[in-house]
Parts: structure tokens; sequence; C-alpha cells
């Protein structure tokens, strides 16, 4: 039964710092790591407090030791760090306070006998529970973490938690004389304050992760929205283009015929060498392309790819696109999609530029494999060591592109239908992502 | 071995043909015939007549259809997977890849480009057709199919494969990287020149160049090293003595 509470112990170790650093969004520390310094610390904690006789210390040492993690991360400021250590302190001692009771009352209810290690089971099961309900709402926090900072619950909800600490450290059967009193005085009062504290905290933060689930969403439309606006807003001007030289030709025709008339050989030459030759440009004008994105049926990939094209055609790149069939849809997440492809049409765009031929292809279609996506580049160095360009501080000119490549292969790292492949034929470089159903 | 070249202006298929037939005499290719049309159907219904592997020139652009070549060889493809296509157009630089891929075409030839550089790939395609016609297996692709990744490589190409994160391998080829999701223990017993040196390298033993003992590594034809784990030194030795 002594190993059900170290065990328990450490459960509640682990969930602390893993909550704790889920809402601080760090995520640069493996699994092993997470487990070996909850282990330590929690081993380190119960060391001290059994020494020393002093439970206080439970819940300030994991206080400061939570805001030293919470330095590791950048750009943290202080305020927000303690909140989160509140947060993560103050949330899960009151939910393990609950729950043990809720177990307790269930336990006398059920028809079983009530035995010495049946405290240290619930005890055990309690803290398994906590842990396992932070690995699977790891998404909700990260929403919650989100939006508590920019929103007014934040102020009340920093009152709240200081006073939910207080309540924490009262009920923590205290040895200081100070909070021994009040613990004694007071003990009944705070058990149940702390319990409406909790629910109250409990609602505040369901309701802000659904006021940022909305929010999200409507960003993202919002995101949707402007980039088919811009879409629309490109064919509309290629539609005037098309329309003025309808108009034009009309004209041409006109001052030609009028040439073959007179038979004027000066006049049909200058008609043709001013009017008529020029009008080439816009029947090959590469700015057709954008129609082909009509066969995309993702709106966030038409809109991604058509302001890469944009983009591309400024820089004076000589884009064509070739998606020969409709696309309806990608077997992987949109996002991630989407993030990866941007990297290598940045990529590319960034190496067309500098190199002379100025060509870049963009493929997307499906085989009975699965699909493809292929951006093609021509690219200036003779020589490409293909394995450096994915480390991280690798980089033909600048930093930028070793650092995109680089979370490319991170971002791809874990999405085990997608194989990426690279290749170089000078002067063409070549990025083929495919997806399999 | 049949050569088919599909075009609808009379003179570039013959000045081809000419072409095709001066480098088979100059090589020393064999071929049963040049079929030079600006039929489709000609060519679908004379594949079963042919032996061996042929090699089509397909004419992308035919009597104003945009994709009518491409269309011509995904016919092709049904009733011969192993044919060699090869795509000519007009304007190769930004020939649509996605054609390439969907029927395996070996390449493109731009009829814009200098008389030279058009013969020289149209000679490379046909020392590919005549290696293919020689080699006893189908093709020689080192092929890694699972449920999450197609990969295919030839193997002489390949150079070695290492884990990346657990059940993410990455390939090394001359001038490729695929990575894709497996293991190398899945890998390793898929060919018998394939030949575990580390924990987390499999090596192409055609690609070795020689073993460097000081440092423990293999150095690959290509210059590029490859650890070596204390416990593979043996096996790799007996390699090289070519015990295996």
């Amino acid at each position: 039964m002594f190993i059900y509470d170290v065990i328990a112990f450490i459960f509640i170790g682990i969930s602390h710092i893993l909550f704790y650093l889920k809402l601080i969004r760090y995520n640069k520390m493996s699994t092993l790591m997470i487990f070996t310094i909850s282990v330590i610390f929690t081993i380190f904690l119960s060391t001290v407090v059994t020494m020393t006789g002093y439970p206080e210390f439970n819940t300030i040492m994991l206080l400061i030791f939570l805001l030293c993690l919470g330095l590791m991360k950048d750009k943290l400021p202080l305020m927000h760090n303690l909140y989160f250590a509140l947060v993560s302190i103050v949330m899960i001692t009151y939910c393990k306070i609950i729950l043990l009771e809720v177990g307790f009352m269930l336990l006398i209810w059920s028809p079983f006998h009530l035995y010495i290690w049946t405290q240290s089971l619930i005890h055990l099961v309690v803290s398994a529970f906590l842990l396992l309900s932070i690995l699977l709402l790891s998404k909700p926090i990260d929403r919650f973490a989100k939006f508590i900072v920019t929103s007014p619950l934040y102020y009340v909800t920093y009152f709240l938690l200081w006073i939910g600490l207080f309540i924490a450290l009262i009920l923590t059967y205290p040895q200081t004389n100070l909070l021994s009193d009040m613990f004694n005085e007071y003990g009944q009062v705070s058990y149940k304050l702390a319990i409406i504290l909790f629910f109250i905290l409990l609602l505040i933060v369901i309701i802000s992760i659904h006021l940022m689930k909305v929010k999200i969403e409507e960003e993202q439309e919002k995101k949707l929205d402007e980039t088919l606006l811009d879409y629309v807003r490109k064919l509309e001007h290629m539609y005037d283009d098309l329309a003025s030289f309808r108009h034009d030709y009309l004209n041409i025709l006109l001052s030609l015929s009028e040439g073959i008339r007179t038979e004027n050989m000066e006049e049909i030459k200058r008609v043709y060498e001013n009017v008529i030759a020029p009008t080439v440009k816009i029947m090959n004008h590469h700015e057709l392309e954008i129609v082909k994105l009509s066969n995309i049926a993702i709106p966030e990939v038409k809109g991604l790819l058509s302001s890469k094209l944009i983009s591309a055609q400024q820089q004076n790149i000589n884009v064509m696109m070739d998606i020969p069939e409709k696309i309806k849809g990608v077997p992987i997440h949109i996002v991630t999609f989407i993030r990866a492809i941007s990297i290598i049409l940045d990529n590319a765009i960034e190496e067309a530029v500098k190199s002379k031929e100025k060509q870049l292809q963009i493929a997307f279609f499906e085989m009975d494999n699965g699909q493809y996506f292929i951006v093609r580049n021509s690219y200036q160095n003779d020589t490409v060591d293909l394995q450096k360009i994915y480390e991280k501080h690798y980089s033909s000119k600048g930093e930028k592109r070793g650092i995109g490549l680089y979370s490319l292969k991170r971002l791809l790292e874990k999405m085990d239908n997608v194989t990426l492949e690279t290749s170089v034929e000078h002067p063409f470089f070549t990025q083929v992502l495919i997806l399999k159903h | 071995m049949s050569i088919f070249i599909l075009e609808d202006d009379m003179i570039q298929g013959q000045q081809l043909k000419k072409i095709v037939e001066e480098i088979c005499e100059e090589k020393w290719i064999p071929f049963d015939f040049v079929e030079v049309t600006k039929s489709s159907k000609q060519i679908i219904d004379k594949i079963p007549l042919t032996t061996y592997i042929p090699i089509y020139f397909l004419d992308i652009e035919i009597k104003n259809e945009e994709r009518k070549g491409f269309e011509v060889a995904q016919e092709i493809r049904k009733y011969d997977p192993n044919g060699i296509i090869v795509f000519v157009t007009t304007h190769s630089e930004l020939a649509p890849i996605s054609y390439k891929y969907m029927v395996s075409a070996l390449t493109f030839i731009d009829k814009n480009s200098s008389f030279e550089e058009r013969y020289h790939l149209i000679e490379q395609c046909l020392f590919h057709y005549k290696e293919r016609n020689e080699q006893e297996k189908v093709t020689d692709d080192f092929v890694v199919d699972n449920a999450r990744a197609t990969v295919r490589v030839p193997f002489k190409q390949l150079e070695y494969m290492m884990t990346d994160e657990p059940h993410r391998l990455t390939l090394v080829a001359k001038d490729r990287l695929v990575s894709f999701y497996g293991t190398l223990k899945e890998i390793e017993s898929m060919d018998e020149r394939l030949f575990r040196c580390h924990q987390s390298y499999v090596v192409n033993i055609l690609q070795i160049s020689y073993y460097d003992a000081v440092e423990k590594r293999i150095v690959l034809k290509s210059g590029k090293q490859i650890p070596v784990s204390r416990r593979h030194v043996s096996k790799v030795r007996q390699l090289l003595k070519g015990e295996r």
C-alpha cells in the first residue's frame, strides 16, 4: 500500500508539471525528461516534507519549481508564468481533493469493505485519472492558455487563484503557527470554500475554452474570406484585361484592313509591329495560370496557391501550374498540409528568383498510390548538398531557408502516410510530397 | 523490339524517324520496326505484335488537342505497363510534370531545342531502351510499398538508408533524398545487397568503396561516410574480403 501512495505522488507530480508545460506551451521537453524531472522532484519534495515536518513546503516548493521551469521558455512574462503555475497547482490540488471525496463516497455506498489500503488505492486511481485527463485534454488546455491571457477573465481568475492557493495551503495540515491556527479555526469553512472556488474556476475554464473555439473559427473564416477575395479580385482583373483586349482587337482589325485596302505595306508593318506583336504577350500571359487553380476544391489550398503564384509572378518567375484533375481533399490534416506546402513554395520561389532560368512548376494530382504535390524550381548554385539543407542552421544564403526546411522535416516526421522526396538535377530542384490515402 | 512515333506533322515525324534509325545503326541498337503515325489507334493495335519492351515517342499536342499525347500514353499503359514512353513537345521546359508521373514517362524532348541537344537526348533514350531490353529482370529498382508509403529508386543509385525517428527512414541516393514511413528491420531483408552496419544504418554493398578502420566508418564511392558499430566491424571485414 505504501507503493500505491508513492506511485500516486509521482503521478500527481507529473500531472502538475505536464499541465504547467502545456499551459505555457513549452513542447521542447521529451516525455522521458518530464518523467525523470517529476520523479526526482517528487522524491526530493517528500524527503524535505518528512524531514522538516512542514507540509506547507509541498505547495510553496512546487510553485517555485514551476516558476523555474517557466524560465526555460523565452518571452514568457513573469506574471503569466506565475499565473499558469498557480493554475496548475490550484486546479490539480482541488481536483484531487474533490475526486478523493467522491471516491470515498462511492466506496461507502458500494458493497466493498473498507481496508487500510483502500485509501491508498483510491489515491492511486484518482491521480492516474488526473494524469490521463491532462494527457487527453491537451487541445482544450492549449486553447484555454491562448485565450485567458487576453481576456478580462484573466484578472478575476488571478485574484481567485491567489485565494485558492491560500486555502490550499491551509488545507494541507500546516505546521507553522499562523497557518495551523487558521486551519484549526477555519478548516471546515475553507474546505467548503475550496469546493465552491473550484467549481467557479472550472466554469471559467470551460467558458474560456468555448469562447476560444468560437474565436478561432471566426479568425479562420476571416482569413479564408480574405484569400478567396484576393483570388476573385485577380480573376476580375484578368477579365478586365481580356475585355479591353477584345475591344482593341476590333480596332486593330480595322486599321489592318485599311492598310490592306490601300496596299500600304508600311502601314501594315507598323500595325503589326506596334499593335499585333505585343498581343502575343497577352495571349501567352502567365496570369492565365491562376485559372488552373479552379480544379482545386479546397479553399485554403486554393487561396495559398494563388497568393504564392501571384507573388512569384510579381518577381518575374515563369510559373506553370499543373493540376490536371479535380482535387477535393487531402488525406492529412489541412493545417499541416498548408504549413508544409508553404515552406516548400517559399523556398522554391526564393531559389527561383536567384536563378538564371527563373522557372517554377507546381503540380498537384492523384494517382492510384496516393496524392502527389510536386514543386520544381530552377536554382543557381551548381552544388547542393541534399543532406545538409535539412539541418537546422544550414542555408544556401541567409538563415531563413535552412530553418524552413528543417521545420518541414520536423513537421512531417509525425505524419506516417507522408513521403517527402527531394532531388536535384541541375538546374532543377524538385520536392515531391506523396500523401497516401 | 519496336519503336513507335506518334506525330501529326509528317515532316517532323520522318525527321525523328531518321534520327532514331541513324542512332540505332551507329550504336548497334537492334529493332524490328519504326512506326511513324498520326493515329493513336494504329499504335494501340500494334502493341500485341511487339516483342520485348517497345519505346514510344509521343507528341503531346496532336491536331490542336493539348492533351492528346498524354491520353494516348494512358491508353498505352493499359496494354503495356513496361514500355518506355518519351513525350515530345514544343515547350518541354514547362511540360506538365504530372504527365510524367501518371504514366511513368522517361522524359520530355523539346522540339525547339537545338539539333545536337535533341540528338543527344534521343540517344540517351535509346540507350535506356537498349539497356532495359538486355536486362533479365524487368527493372532493377529498390521498391518499398507499405500501407503508408511507396518508394521506388533504381538500385544502382541507392546509397544507404538510415533511421531518423522511430518509424521514419531517410533513403539517400545519388541525387535524391526520400523521407518515408518504415523500419530498417523491414528493409534490410528485402535485398541481399543491403547490409546492416549500424543500429540505424543500412548500406548498399555495391556503393562501398572501402572501410576506414581508424574512424570505424564505411566510405562510399561518392565519398559519403557511414558509421559502423563495434559489433558489426567483423562482419564488415568479412564482407569486404568477399566471405559473405
